[in-house]
């Protein structure tokens, strides 16, 4: 299992494309719009992160792209090929980690579990929990049942499960929002670090402006109802980060500070309607 | 030798253990033995007299001609029923329209207390034990089917996503995802439904039967046969202790899980 | 890609949008389910009534619905009938209440105890899994066929239905609540009242759930063995004297007490846990 480390290249092909998407939802009163037209793409080996204020449909628009809700308009295509269905290359990280894993199940039966799905042969399987817990530094864990590891460490198993699976397109939903400041900042650089190692697409999607700029190579900034893409921010950090230099570097001020100004006119041109 | 106190509390321990244990017990069984050796205790035998009979009447073959397979058609009659109870509940509570069509009738069904089932089957059929394990299958369903609907009703919903997301469909969904996830409620069922189990068995034979534990009990009773009647009684106490006792254990092992992730949840 | 700051094409956007899926509407929803369940109704009346017109079924086993429903039409019109429903309410509900009062009382006192609780736990593990049919015989030399007969078995078996849930209810008390409460120097009785009694309570009200169930089917026990009066007694009769047709006509009438039963019990859980923030899953124990 060799997976080398391949450079980045912002000329690769559509991995993600999506496509006028819309989403609206049908109520007895009416019907109430989620999202209203969304188009972005991204190239193979990006990360980009999706920021905006909160309630402007995030959540909608992750699981419409990881087709689990069927949009209203529009379309989202992998690798060219329309998403009507959780596409077979594809993974997701949920907000609800303590959700989102299988209580009954140990560490390691939760990584495997796609796996055995997948019919891949055990010594391939044993080999890939083994290189993904290693990956996300829970090694030691493999035998504990997630309820028994704190909040950061269950987020981690998901990214495990998420990484063993070798997606094309990682998309990740909020993953770090219910995780203490310090958990939060070590699993940001956990996130670039393995999306460093792996070949992988990720699409991260957070309300947070600081961890948006500091994840990605793009931000795409949403507006909030009607929910479009407000601006398509090139992050121009280096590709090494790190949370004290970067941080601090006068060019995360600027780009902080337009990201969030960006959101505030948003949350404005919302508040007008 | 001195007395350290490591080793001087543990026995200490023990012995308090024991008193917890026991002590009540001991203190109930002396009541009875008090009250039954006073005046006009005819209905009540000591419990000497109860365990020395106790011995009589069941250390024998009458074990095995009356005891045994009561026991037998109970448990063949609960294990039918948990498997109807769960094959139908997965099928109605995946299914939205099939539960909405069929919700009202399992409501009333599963209200006509299971007792009544005992005077219509004899009715018409009579009550060979085929009969009778039949009554305690209709009898128990309702508890396990109930459950088991609301059970996998309550499939969290972020986890059935996650099963979308990787695919994870068919068999392997529905026992990694679905049947784990219902097990609480299907247990909390069949616990209901082992004690109505017991109830029909014991009472089916009291009605209409020509052997068996209820019958043999009833017989004593109607000869007033006192002590050999208590023994019946203690022997059924016995077999529900038992079947209590091999339950918790089996909701142990499966439900392990679940209780890690109570104490975890509530220990914040 | 779109970068226009404002669209305020679409002019039934509302300002707050949704960040999670919306449950379906509501209103069309229910009607569809209750519709369905209509349906499910008449499809089981349906069936009942012409599975005994085919060969699949001997009418005389299973008379079709409309004979049971009439014969349960006459029934009701007789003050035999009703009497038999009175007694059978009277039992159940004479023998839940009492278990309710006994469970509730000595589950709060056991509970807040823990020497109490200590001692008694082995005899209550002991004494709760003993199937209250095993007192039948008892129960028949000491009452007869009174009404006491019933609530023997009735009793016994509700109270540790209750008895049980008070105790988890009890134990679940919030120790940091506890301690606030000894802080502000409330006494044991205010302590009950102000923090065990709201805590125990969902608990209760599950117990009284279950035990109420159990009630009805011990209660229709006792009066088809034991031949205490009551609807249970009148199916014994009926099937002695070899009617099917009553004998279905009085189980339908079972069922709709029991129906009755499960829904009112519901309704005062409902009634009494509006504060509640959520509603209670059962303690399986």
């Amino acid at each position: 299992m060799n997976r080398d480390t391949r450079p980045h290249s912002q000329e690769g092909p559509d991995v993600l494309d999506v496509n006028g998407l819309r989403k609206t939802y049908g109520s007895a009163g009416g019907s109430v719009e989620a999202v209203h037209d969304l188009t972005f793409r991204l190239d193979a080996g990006e990360l980009a992160c999706l920021v905006g204020p909160s309630g402007c449909g995030k959540t909608t628009l992750l699981k419409c792209v990881a087709g689990l809700l069927a949009p209203t308009g529009g379309t989202v295509a992998v690798d060219g090929r329309p998403v009507h269905e959780p596409p077979p290359d594809m993974a997701v990280v949920f907000q609800e980690y303590g959700r989102s894993l299988f209580p009954w199940l140990t560490v390691r039966g939760n990584v495997e579990l796609p796996l055995k799905e997948k019919r891949l042969p055990r010594a391939r399987r044993t080999a890939l929990v083994e290189e993904a817990l290693e990956a996300v530094g829970l090694a030691g864990s493999a035998r504990s049942h997630p309820w028994e590891l704190s909040g950061g460490m269950q987020q981690r198993v998901a990214i495990a499960r998420a990484i063993a699976y070798e997606p094309r397109v990682l998309l990740m939903d909020e993953p770090f929002a219910a995780v203490d400041a310090q958990t939060r900042a070590d699993l940001e650089d956990l996130v670039r670090g393995l999306w460093q190692r792996f070949e992988m697409t990720v699409l991260f999607v957070t309300h947070d402006i600081d961890e948006a700029v500091y994840l990605g190579q793009r931000v795409l900034v949403l507006s909030s109802a009607p929910t479009v893409v407000q601006d398509d921010v090139e992050i121009d950090l280096p590709e090494q980060r790190d949370q004290l230099t970067t941080r601090s570097a006068q060019r995360f001020t600027e780009l902080r500070a337009r990201v969030h100004g960006q959101i505030q006119q948003a949350k404005q041109a919302s508040a007008r309607e | 030798m001195s007395p350290a106190p490591g080793p001087a509390s543990a026995p200490a321990r023990a012995l308090s253990f024991l008193a917890r244990l026991l002590l009540l017990p001991a203190l109930l069984v002396g009541l009875w033995w008090w009250a039954a050796s006073g005046e006009g205790s005819f209905y009540l035998p000591t419990p000497g007299t109860v365990a020395t009979t106790f011995v009589d009447v069941w250390v024998s073959e009458r074990f095995l001609t009356d005891a045994l397979p009561s026991i037998g058609l109970l448990l063949t009659g609960f294990f039918l029923a948990a498997v109807l109870g769960v094959g139908a509940g997965l099928a109605l509570g995946l299914s939205r329209t099939l539960r909405a069509l069929t919700e009202p009738v399992l409501e009333f069904l599963r209200a006509v207390p299971p007792p009544v089932l005992v005077p219509l089957l004899m009715l018409l059929v009579g009550l060979d034990s085929t009969m009778r394990a039949a009554v305690i299958v209709s009898g128990c369903v309702w508890p396990v089917l109930l459950n088991t609907i609301e059970g996998v009703r309550a499939v969290d919903p972020v986890l059935s996503d996650t099963c979308r997301v990787y695919r994870i469909r068919g068999r392997r969904r529905l026992t990694t995802l679905v049947l784990r996830s219902a097990s609480p409620q299907i247990m909390t069922g069949l616990r209901q439904a082992l004690s109505i189990a017991v109830i029909l068995m014991v009472i089916s034979e009291m009605f209409a039967s020509s052997s068996g534990l209820g019958f043999a009990i009833v017989q004593f009773q109607r000869g007033f046969a006192i002590p050999e009647m208590w023994t019946g009684i203690v022997l059924l106490g016995l077999l529900g202790v038992a079947l209590s006792l091999v339950f918790g254990q089996v909701e142990k092992r499966v439900l392990s899980w679940h209780r890690g992730l109570r104490a975890t949840a509530r220990g914040g | 890609m779109t970068t226009s700051p404002t669209r305020a094409g679409a002019g039934h956007a509302p300002a707050t949008a949704p960040s999670g899926p919306q449950p379906p509407g509501r209103g069309s929803a229910s009607v569809r389910t209750v519709s369905l369940g209509l349906c499910g109704i008449v499809l089981f009346l349906l069936a009942w009534e012409l599975l005994p017109r085919t060969p699949a079924a001997d009418p005389q086993y299973l008379p079709p619905a409309s004979t049971v429903l009439a014969t349960l039409a006459e029934r009701a019109a007789t003050a035999q009938f009703w009497g038999a429903v009175g007694d059978t309410v009277l039992a159940w509900g004479s023998g839940l209440a009492i278990a309710a009062v006994a469970a509730t009382v000595l589950g709060l006192v056991v509970g807040s105890v823990p020497l109490l609780r200590a001692y008694t736990a082995s005899t209550v593990e002991f004494l709760r899994p003993i199937p209250s049919v095993a007192l039948i015989p008892l129960a028949i030399l000491l009452y007869g066929t009174d009404i006491r007969s019933t609530l023997l078995l009735v009793v016994y078996a509700a109270f540790w239905q209750i008895y049980v849930q008070v105790l988890h209810g009890v134990a679940d008390v919030d120790p940091v609540a506890e301690e606030t409460a000894r802080s502000y120097r409330l006494g044991r009785l205010a302590r009950i009242r102000y923090l065990v009694w709201p805590t125990a309570l969902p608990y209760l009200l599950t117990g009284l759930r279950l035990g109420a169930a159990v009630a009805l089917i011990l209660t229709i026990t006792a009066q088809l063995v034991i031949g205490s009066p009551g609807l249970g007694q009148e199916i014994a009769v009926a099937q002695s004297s070899g009617a099917p047709d009553v004998v279905y006509a009085l189980i339908v009438a079972t069922g709709v007490l029991g129906v009755l039963v499960n829904t009112g019990v519901r309704a005062v859980e409902r009634r009494a846990l509006h504060w509640h923030p959520s509603v209670r899953g059962e303690v399986s124990a």
